[in-house]
């Protein structure tokens, strides 16, 4: 078991993370957005992560890692690291959001409201209303 | 030491992406209180992953001592590894974000920061 510490590690990221979608952070049902943040960064981060590996700047210890590597010598474990770790990153971000919006939603309001239109769903940051010198994009789909 | 193989990498990485934001995609990520709790919980879930990882008593990645500072907190954990997983999780954020408001021309006026 210990050739796989590093990939069980990984998932057990992806676990942790998982409930984080049920609380409505939207990440896994918006895959093409997810890839289109994700590849890019992953991408760049391979190049540091092969350079480093040519330079001897670090090394992975053969008796925690399975032993596949990609081209450029590069362990397996870390393709799925620039993976997880970045969708990790996001979950939490738009979990963080997803709570923030469910929180801002049970809140009374202060006044009645002027236009009508439900509360920020889900996948809206906490903006307040009330704060209008923090100008947030709109949620509305644009349509080109 | 001569941190050149991992500590500068690392400071240019985050200055990158810094002013990658600031001054190309603008989407205001740093202005958001979400994103700067979301760092906070994943540096707190980085500690035991890194830890993990970098331990030193049965390490997983090892790091040739000259190319970084040596210095080591919490745990074994380099320093470098927070800037390295600021600018990763960041870029990526930063992307996510890019992605939501869609190309500068389709942005709704005055709302571009």
């Amino acid at each position: 078991m210990d050739h796989y510490q590093y990939l069980i590690l990984m998932g057990g990221c992806l676990a942790v993370t998982v409930p984080l979608e049920v609380l409505g952070a939207r990440v896994y049902r918006q895959p093409a957005r997810l890839a289109r943040a994700v590849l890019p960064v992953a991408a760049v981060f391979l190049i540091w992560d092969a350079l480093a590996i040519a330079g001897g700047v670090w090394t992975y210890n053969p008796r925690y890692v399975t032993g596949l590597r990609l081209p450029f010598r590069i362990p397996v474990e870390e393709l799925v690291f620039f993976l997880v770790i970045p969708v990790c990153g996001i979950l939490t971000y738009a979990g963080v959001q997803a709570v923030a919006a469910r929180w801002h939603a049970r809140r009374p309001q202060p006044r009645p409201r002027t236009r009508p239109g439900p509360c920020p769903g889900p996948s809206r940051a906490a903006p307040r209303p009330e704060r209008p010198e923090r100008p947030e994009r709109s949620e509305r789909p644009v349509r080109s | 030491m001569t941190g050149l193989g991992y500590t500068v990498p690392a400071l240019l990485a985050v200055a990158i992406v810094c002013a990658w934001e600031l001054a190309f995609l603008r989407t205001g990520l740093f202005r958001r209180p979400s994103y700067w709790v979301a760092m906070v919980i994943v540096l707190a879930f980085q500690i035991p992953v890194d830890g993990w990882l970098t331990k030193l008593s049965a390490p997983v990645v090892e790091y040739a001592p000259r190319q970084m500072t040596g210095l080591r907190f919490p745990w074994d954990i380099p320093i470098e590894d927070f800037l390295f997983g600021f600018a990763l999780v960041t870029a990526t954020l930063l992307l996510w974000e890019h992605s939501r408001s869609g190309p500068p021309a389709h942005r709704p006026r005055g709302e571009l920061r």
